[in-house]
């Protein structure tokens, strides 16, 4: 069951790989009335734009497709980031979760969920090929003591 | 010591980004450039910018054209000037890397920022690469 969001907000793009950077800056700007700290900003930016990287590297390769990313401020202070996409999916979602494991030449390290997953708390892949992949990441920010 | 000067002398280059000589990318929304010096088979890259997908793209193929042209003994890649890192900063430093043991050199990671080293550790690339 989808956990209600006391605030939430979508963007889409084409797969652009200059729309990398939009797209973290998009999730920091949003992520910012969080009150996060400096180093949790970073893991998010970090986070989305190794997500955003793969949809734009991998799910269309050879064409240029929708991206879509969902930020939304769940209970808890937990911020959800999903980013999707309608490309050619993962045949093998473990496989690709290994570290060091890339198909996408030599401008790639294979490090990408990897990173996801040492900055976020959780991260959710689910992939149908020839349908596409959406990833789900969550992070809880820590509380800020407030005056 | 590396040559850090701007008049042009025998075995070295420069490359510089932001006073014209040279730049990294002119593509469309590129926000990467490089500053090359080299001297003695000492080849400096200095990189400036976000190092994500679309910057490593070009920063790849200028790190491969400074490597042919100095083919350089020590090969130093400063990331003082990196606003942002993802794991395409770290294919870069592998392929760094590998093109240093075919020229039986050594490779140096200095000045990481702390976004960029968390990226670094947490892909445990400090016990491939000597970083400082």
């Amino acid at each position: 069951m989808k956990t209600k969001a006391s605030n939430e907000v979508t963007i889409e793009f084409p797969s652009h790989s200059r729309n990398e950077s939009f797209a973290r800056s998009a999730a920091a700007c949003f992520a910012a009335q969080m009150d996060p700290t400096l180093n949790e900003l970073e893991d998010i930016k970090t986070a989305v734009s190794e997500a955003v990287t793969n949809a734009i590297v991998h799910a269309y390769p050879d064409s240029i497709g929708k991206v879509l990313v969902r930020l939304r401020i769940c209970p808890n202070n937990v911020l959800e980031l999903t980013v999707k996409d309608h490309g050619r999916g993962i045949p093998d979602v473990d496989k690709a979760r290994q570290p060091m494991y890339t198909t996408g030449g030599e401008e790639r390290s294979g490090m990408g969920f990897t990173i996801m997953e040492s900055f976020m708390d959780k991260v959710t892949i689910r992939s149908t090929v020839n349908k596409g992949t959406t990833v789900t990441m969550k992070k809880k920010l820590a509380p800020r003591v407030r005056k | 010591m590396m040559e850090t000067g701007t008049t042009p002398c025998p075995g070295l280059i420069i490359h510089r980004g932001r006073e014209g000589q040279h730049k990294s990318d002119v593509k469309e929304g590129n926000t990467m450039e490089i500053l090359a010096k080299s001297a003695d088979r000492n080849l400096l890259l200095e990189l400036q910018g976000e190092l994500d997908h679309h910057g490593a793209r070009s920063a790849l193929q200028e790190l491969e054209m400074a490597l042919d042209a100095a083919l350089p003994r020590k090969l130093v890649l400063d990331l003082e000037g990196v606003t942002f890192m993802d794991s395409s900063g770290i294919a870069l430093i592998l392929r760094a890397q590998q093109h240093m043991q075919l020229l039986d050199g050594s490779l140096l990671v200095r000045n990481v920022p702390a976004q960029a080293r968390r990226v670094l550790d947490a892909a445990g690339i400090s016990r491939l690469v000597t970083i400082k």
